[in-house]
């Protein structure tokens, strides 16, 4: 019995609803659609308890650290404090707010979401820009004659994109658009139609009960 | 000619026959500016090439006679009223939408500019649905599109390129659908507009007024804040004074808009139809079949693989380099780092990397060295600590298995990616795996770890990132690769078997854009209208 549960019935329910997934693609019926909504219900109620399983563990995870004095620590106090004021600030926010929510304009919530989430997010989106031109020196640097084919397309890329290569040679922009479109885009695409047959191949392998890995190991 | 000396012959013929429409531009030839003038009036038919030269004359026309100068007068028989004019029900859709149609005229070039065109006056059309509601052509008529622009509701035929449609929607399954094409006659045209605007001016404020009353009872039940009840008792004051400013009721502009609508002119013919819908949808034919044929290939190649077993498979640097990223670690006495993607379980990329965690998880125990898994999805946590738990167990090390390996980070973005570059830094993992599907992320992430020393292999189907991680990983795993690594590392012959059925589908795939562009060429070079049939197929394929 405990095998049937651990390892049949994920199958089959595997098989029952990716098969009705499935079907209702090419059944246009009202009824397909209530089907897909029902099931979005269910998926966001999954969500929603997984998710206080995801805080348990970060909580466990940086108290272990805190209690065996692992390495950086501290900055597992920083989360625990962090984690802490915003989930009060927050309740508090919800509560008097007048739509219920806390990130409605004016509540303590928002405003630290605002003025300190955001900021936090921005620097390491920002912090991107530094990365992408290390990674384009190197990316670049003509050691072989490929790496010196990239290098050339991507020069006549970057002229083709700024006002100022247009300025030099007004051709640059069309010679750009050319390697984007023809030889960038023929590569994309070929990429693009292996990544769907695998898909394919691999939800056939999870429906047919041959691919478990996902389900925690194999046979 | 060895096998490297004819792919370069077949790079360079590629290169030319593509770089063929560059080479073909005329250095001379004139601007496109003043053609595309005349085209871009009739962009929304681009079939109707028979009238060019009267089109041409008739823009002269009408940039010499402006609309003031002509007194408009109805007559009914001025109107042009489309012509073989048919309401359906929308095919292929869940039964709550019906489409008009009629064969393409001069005047739906310009009837969004409402003024004149060949000297003839074009006038505001209504359509009346159901007898109450009016929908304005003029407001719809960028929206119109050519039948043929639609294959995925009409399917393929000449003819639908010479007939435009509109879409109603918002009706029941099996109602009845009933259209009357109207005109709004020029002497109405005034009354028609301010009534119109009355009605939705008035209609505005008080939904706007009622939601401002329903706050306010709602702020008066939590007593919690004098300041914000005060706040909307003043708008609501301020918005009653613009109601009234209006200088009328909603139920006088009612009146006067059902008034002005039984004034205008309505032509007799009544269309109608019944809306419907179905179980199958017949556009998605080609789909079904060809999904129905690469499941068989495959369940066929499966059922091959259980009986030799021994197929051969391409070899993947990036999965070689798997073990030597594993024993690197062990030797240094640093774990590895593992990462499934940023999305959830609902993408096959994460179960893809998934798969891929569980063969990594098995060698990492056999080896009994560390893992560290940080996930950004609760129910992906979830399913990595199975996965992990089960693999160390199959290995033969479940005592080795650590709890505190695959934990929880947070869900945003950037937050997740802070964390992972700080466990980078502090931790110093000897080997790192990007796998499944990434965003803007990836360059900081992949930075960040080759930043530390570490071998670094990653596999994603993401075509933006992919740039990204092959320039800073050591191995990177290019879209399919990513799928077949759970094949490739298991050698199990049935997930084999898959791979090779997936080729069979590439192989397909190959002759049916080689046939298509031979098609297309042979029938765009020699100007043959028979192709298009084939062009037309292999589109919908």
């Amino acid at each position: 019995m405990a095998t049937f549960f651990r390892k049949q019935l994920p199958i089959l329910l595997a098989f029952v609803f990716g098969m009705t997934m499935l079907i209702r693609y090419y059944v246009p019926h009202p009824i397909s659609e209530q089907i897909y909504n029902e099931f979005i219900k269910w998926v966001i109620i999954i969500a929603g308890f997984a998710a206080i399983l995801g805080i348990l563990s970060l909580l466990h995870y940086h108290w272990n650290k805190i209690k065996r004095r692992q390495p950086g620590y501290g900055f597992s106090f920083v989360t625990y404090i962090a984690f802490f004021t915003m989930l009060v600030v927050g309740l508090i926010s919800g509560s008097i707010s007048e739509t219920g929510s806390p990130l409605e304009a004016g509540t303590g919530f928002h405003w630290m979401y605002i003025n300190l989430m955001v900021p936090m997010q921005s620097t390491m989106f920002a912090i991107l820009g530094f990365f992408v031109a290390s990674a384009a020196f190197r990316a670049f640097r003509a050691r072989n004659p490929e790496a010196t084919l990239l290098l050339i397309a991507a020069i006549l890329v970057m002229l083709g994109r700024v006002p100022l290569g247009e300025a030099i040679w007004g051709s640059f922009p069309t010679i750009s658009d050319w390697i984007l479109n023809v030889l960038n885009m023929s590569g994309q695409r070929g990429i693009l139609l292996g990544v769907g047959l695998s898909q394919i191949a691999m939800a056939l392998r999870i429906l047919f009960g041959i691919e478990r890995t996902y389900m925690g190991g194999g046979d | 000619m060895n096998r490297k000396a004819l792919i370069l012959l077949l790079v360079i013929l590629g290169f030319l026959f593509t770089l063929t429409p560059l080479l073909a531009q005329d250095p001379d030839a004139e601007p496109p500016g003043d053609e595309q003038g005349v085209e871009a009036s009739g962009s929304e038919g681009e079939a109707d090439s028979g009238n060019e030269a009267d089109e041409g004359g008739a823009l002269d026309e009408t940039e010499s006679a402006p609309v003031d100068e002509i007194a408009p007068v109805f007559d009914p028989s001025d109107v042009h009223i489309p012509e073989n004019i048919i309401l359906e029900d929308l095919p292929m859709d869940k039964g709550n939408a019906v489409a008009l149609s009629w064969d393409l005229a001069p005047f739906d070039f310009v009837v969004e500019k409402e003024g004149v065109k060949n000297g003839e006056i074009l006038h505001h059309y209504i359509f009346l649905i159901n007898g109450s509601d009016i929908i304005e052509y003029s407001n719809v008529a960028k929206a119109v599109k050519l039948m043929s622009d639609s294959p995925q509701f009409w399917g393929f035929d000449d003819n639908l390129a010479s007939r435009k449609w509109l879409l109603f929607e918002g009706f029941e399954v099996n109602e009845e659908v009933t259209l009357q094409i109207g005109v709004v006659q020029p002497e109405l045209e005034e009354a028609f507009g301010a009534a119109r605007d009355n009605l939705a001016a008035i209609n505005k404020l008080n939904a706007e007024n009622v939601n401002k009353h329903q706050n306010l009872a709602l702020e008066k039940m939590r007593r919690k804040r004098p300041t914000k009840i005060s706040e909307l008792e003043a708008e609501i004051a301020g918005l009653e004074e613009s109601i009234a400013s209006l200088g009328y009721t909603p139920e006088e502009a009612e009146t006067e808009w059902n008034d002005i609508k039984s004034k205008l002119f309505y032509f007799p013919q009544v269309h109608k139809t019944v809306t419907k819908t179905g179980w199958f949808n017949p556009v998605k034919t080609n789909n079904l079949i060809f999904g129905f044929l690469f499941g068989a290939v495959i369940l066929w190649f499966i059922s091959r693989a259980r009986k030799d077993p021994n197929l051969f498979i391409r070899r993947i640097s990036g999965l070689e380099a798997v073990d030597e990223a594993i024993g690197r670690a062990t030797e240094m006495g640093k774990p590895i780092l593992y990462l499934t993607g940023m999305t959830t379980l609902a993408d096959l990329a994460t179960l893809a990397a998934i798969n891929i965690l569980g063969e990594v998880a098995k060698k990492v125990a056999e080896y009994e060295s560390g893992m560290i898994v940080p996930c950004r999805d609760p129910v992906v946590m979830t399913v990595n600590q199975e996965t992990v738990k089960e693999a160390y167990t199959e290995a033969g090390r479940p005592d080795h298995y650590n709890e505190d390996s695959v934990f929880f980070l947070t869900e945003d973005q950037f937050s997740y990616t802070a964390s992972v570059s700080g466990i980078m830094l502090r931790d110093k993992p000897a080997a790192i795996f990007f796998m499944g599907y990434y965003y803007a992320e990836s360059l900081l992430l992949a930075e960040t770890g080759s930043m530390t020393g570490a071998i670094q292999i990653a596999g994603t189907d993401s075509l933006a990132q992919l740039p990204f991680f092959i320039t800073a990983c050591d191995y990177t795993l290019i879209g399919e690769e990513l799928y077949a690594a759970s094949a490739y590392l298991s050698r199990e012959p049935l997930l084999l078997g898959s791979l090779k059925g997936q080729d069979v589908g590439k192989l397909f795939l190959m002759a049916v854009i080689l046939f298509g562009t031979l098609i297309v060429s042979l029938g765009t070079w020699f100007n043959v209208d028979g192709f298009d049939f084939i062009q037309h197929y292999l589109t919908a394929l």
